[in-house]
């Protein structure tokens, strides 16, 4: 049971695809204008990587190795263009705004990554639990970063106002620069309690970001 | 190759199961979007067949419709009519319509307007229900001419033209594309436009001393018109005091909005630059297509060389809300410069006089009124009419009328009976060769102070002040605004009692300065710092100057 706690944890904090290993980064900046586009799109992102995970898991002995990569890249497109379908039918408002990044999540490296590095050596219950993990890593992160902007972009979230009628929108934060702005400052933050936090156990905390990745491994020696 | 073989089939059978997924998939969600892609249509159409409860679509449709026909009906499965998208070409960009029409009895139900790039407040205005409101109803048969069948938008025709436009031919289109006759387009009415009325009052002295400034005294002698020009279209040769050929101004005739505009066009002596155009008497809509008459607009047009393309929106700057009116000034310099400049390459020197002469009195004595131009000045048609030979005559003195500094005199010094007012000799430094100081006496011939007629550089150019000096030469009488140009009802308040009231009974030595010893005019600052400016300079220069010569 130890195991598929670790694997659920590491997708949604450890390992986060945005927040730790910023990978993914594509849709993540281009969709977060509302906090709901980013909710639709981190869920139609773990519907794909959990379908995908499943059906590589469950044929991982049977894929040839040296064409692994096309047979992922085919199931992957398949269950993006399936998802694509789906939101087109049943929520289409959502679908319009999305456009574009939901045929691209087929090429959102996590959904590889996962597959490569985890789905296709793993048992299967294994496998769905790391896509879970990792998927609603990817979700949460979206609905942040989408909140966030939409706050401070419109004054609501979620399309309820907070700020008040006198709030004057942040134009910016709906607009590409204020994706790089929330995104920054948010991983400034995280960082600031990995760091906090190896301080705290005196070893170094392992899942800092890319950056503070190499500081730490210069630190280390390595 | 087995193995090779293996491969290839793996490949195959995943990408055959994947399409398998793909078409069950789309089997499932293809009616849903198309049926929801349909609702939203009809959703549209709707709004223009409001009591459709069903639309259809129709196979083929008109080339000059870019979209497609649909065909609307109510409950009990009844043809209510043709509803269809289209485009007309706006005055931004492309304006979306929704036209619904009943082919039988070739009426238009209504239209709406579905997206447009409109000028924000101005095109805009096309989406007014009082505008569309015109088309509901309407024949197909109809002209669909602004200002005839369809009220313009005053200030927003190009967009109005564009949709009125649109909706007759693409109706007339769809009509004939289902078989209907339509006949012919009707002719467009001649709109009715009221000829300009006659005698037109033109200040040529002053529109000349206008296009051509600081030139002094200015002669205009009409001369021979191009035969492209019309009979109300006039050529005159403009010529310094000396009798130097200066260029031509002509006084032509443009389409305005409202009807025939009136317009005078200076060029220079080269004929190859327009030294600067006026509007004259135009029936131009008030406050909008009149703003082609207004400084930001004509000024553009201030030494433009011919060659330039003279198209609005490119090297002429347009006016929002009187594209028009400011087409119709654009096209007039235009076409009448080239006229012109074709018809006289000889060389301005080479140009036939005809026996007639206007002369223009110098700029300084021309209006005894204090109120801003327009002045009422001599008629310029039937002017002195001198022998052919002695043409061109030389310049005439200002004629024998009311001298402006009896008047202004009178004026500053009331209830000193009649005044004796002579010419000082000498210049005071700082003077100005065409300011002029003038000693002031009652009928007894006791002194009563000098009187200045000098000139200051206003906001909108020179403008003439009368300064009244006690015969001390330590105050201030009163002062007067003569000629100016400064902007009418901003500038012009400097000419007004509230303003010139403060001078009277201040000492010529002090400060004169606005915000401090004078109260400023809102809006007018620069006409008041200017005024203010010129009465401190000019006093103190005349004071200095007179100071001890007077009563000799």
């Amino acid at each position: 049971m130890r195991v598929y706690w670790g694997d659920l944890i590491r997708g949604l904090w450890k390992e986060n695809a945005i927040f730790r290993m910023m990978i993914g980064m594509c849709p993540t900046l281009a969709v977060t204008t509302s906090a709901i586009n980013g909710f639709t799109m981190g869920v139609a992102t773990t519907a794909v990587l959990v379908c995908s995970s499943l059906l590589i898991s469950v044929f991982r002995n049977v894929i040839p190795k040296q064409v692994r990569i096309p047979v992922f890249i085919v199931v992957i497109a398949t269950f993006v263009t399936i998802v694509d379908m789906l939101l087109a039918a049943l929520v289409p408002a959502i679908h319009k705004v999305l456009g574009i990044f939901v045929p691209l999540i087929v090429v959102n490296c996590m959904i590889l990554a996962r597959a490569e590095a985890f789905a296709s050596k793993m048992p299967v219950m294994r496998s769905i639990t790391d896509a879970v993990g990792m998927g609603f890593g990817f979700a949460w992160a979206l609905v942040l970063i989408g909140s966030l902007r939409e706050l401070l972009g419109t004054g609501g979230v979620f399309g309820i106002n907070l700020l008040g009628a006198n709030f004057v929108p942040w134009m910016i934060m709906l607009k590409p620069p204020g994706a790089f702005i929330t995104m920054g400052l948010i991983v400034f933050a995280i960082n600031l309690i990995g760091m906090a936090q190896s301080r705290k156990t005196g070893r170094l905390h392992r899942n800092l970001a890319p950056a503070c990745h190499s500081q730490g491994a210069q630190r280390e020696g390595i | 190759m087995r193995e090779i073989i293996r491969l290839v089939l793996v490949l195959g059978l995943v990408g055959f199961i994947s399409g398998g997924a793909l078409g069950a998939f789309y089997k499932y969600t293809a009616p849903i979007v198309e049926a929801r892609q349909m609702q939203e249509v009809a959703e549209g159409l709707k709004a223009v067949v409001p009591d459709a409860k069903r639309f259809e679509k129709m196979d083929t449709a008109p080339p000059e419709v870019q979209g497609t026909l649909f065909k609307a009906f109510d409950d009990a499965g009844k043809t209510l009519g043709i509803v269809f998208e289209t485009i007309a070409k706006g005055f931004v960009g492309d304006i979306k319509l929704l036209i619904g029409i009943e082919p039988e009895n070739k009426k238009v139900i209504s239209i709406k307007i579905l997206g447009h790039q409109e000028t924000p407040g101005v095109g805009t205005r096309i989406e007014e229900p009082g505008f569309l409101g015109q088309f509901k109803g309407k024949s197909i048969l109809d002209n669909f001419q602004i200002g005839q069948d369809i009220d313009a938008l005053s200030g927003a025709t190009v967009s109005a033209k564009a949709v009125a436009k649109a909706v007759g031919l693409q109706t007339r289109a769809v009509l004939k594309h289902l078989g209907q006759d339509v006949g012919e387009l009707p002719p467009p009415v001649p709109v009715e436009q009221p000829p300009l009325e006659e005698p037109v009052k033109i200040d040529l002295p002053v529109l000349a001393g206008e296009l051509w400034t600081g030139m002094g005294s200015l002669q205009l002698v009409a001369v021979e018109v191009p035969a492209a020009f019309s009979a109300e279209e006039k050529v005159y040769l403009v010529k310094s005091e000396k009798g130097e050929n200066l260029g031509l101004l002509l006084v032509v005739i443009g389409n305005g909005y409202g009807g025939p505009m009136q317009l005078a066009v200076g060029m220079d002596k080269d004929l190859a630059k327009v030294t600067g155009i006026r509007l004259l008497e135009n029936k131009e809509t008030p406050g909008l297509g009149t703003k082609v008459g207004e400084e930001p607009f004509v000024g553009q047009f201030v030494g433009k060389p011919l060659k330039d393309t003279f198209i609005l929106g490119q090297d002429v700057d347009g006016i929002t809300m009187a594209t028009v009116s400011a087409q119709g000034v654009v096209d007039a310099v235009r076409e009448k410069t080239r006229v012109a400049a074709e018809h006289f390459k000889a060389g301005i020197d080479a140009i036939k006089v005809i026996p007639q002469q206007i002369s223009v009195p110098a700029e300084p004595a021309k209006d005894p009124a204090p109120k801003p131009a327009p002045i009422p000045a001599p008629k310029p048609a039937p002017a002195p009419v001198a022998p052919p030979k002695e043409q061109p005559a030389p310049p005439k003195p200002p004629a024998a009328q009311v001298r402006v500094q009896d008047t202004v005199a009178q004026e500053l010094w009331s209830g000193k009976g009649k005044l004796a007012v002579s010419a000082l000799a000498g210049t005071p430094s700082g003077f100005a060769p065409e300011d002029k100081a003038y000693l002031v006496k009652t009928e007894k011939g006791d002194t009563l102070g000098i009187l200045l007629l000098v000139y200051g550089k206003g906001y909108g150019g020179p403008m003439q002040i009368a300064i009244a000096l006690d015969k001390d030469l330590k105050s201030i009488v009163g002062v007067k605004l003569l000629e100016n140009k400064e902007t009418p009802g901003l500038g012009t308040k400097v000419g007004e009692a509230a303003f010139t009231g403060q001078f009277a009974g201040k000492q010529i030595s002090g400060s004169l300065t606005i915000g401090q010893d004078l109260d400023g005019i809102t809006m007018a600052t620069v006409s008041a710092e200017a005024f203010a400016n010129t009465v401190r300079e000019k006093a103190k220069a005349a004071a200095d100057f007179y100071r001890g010569r007077l009563g000799s």
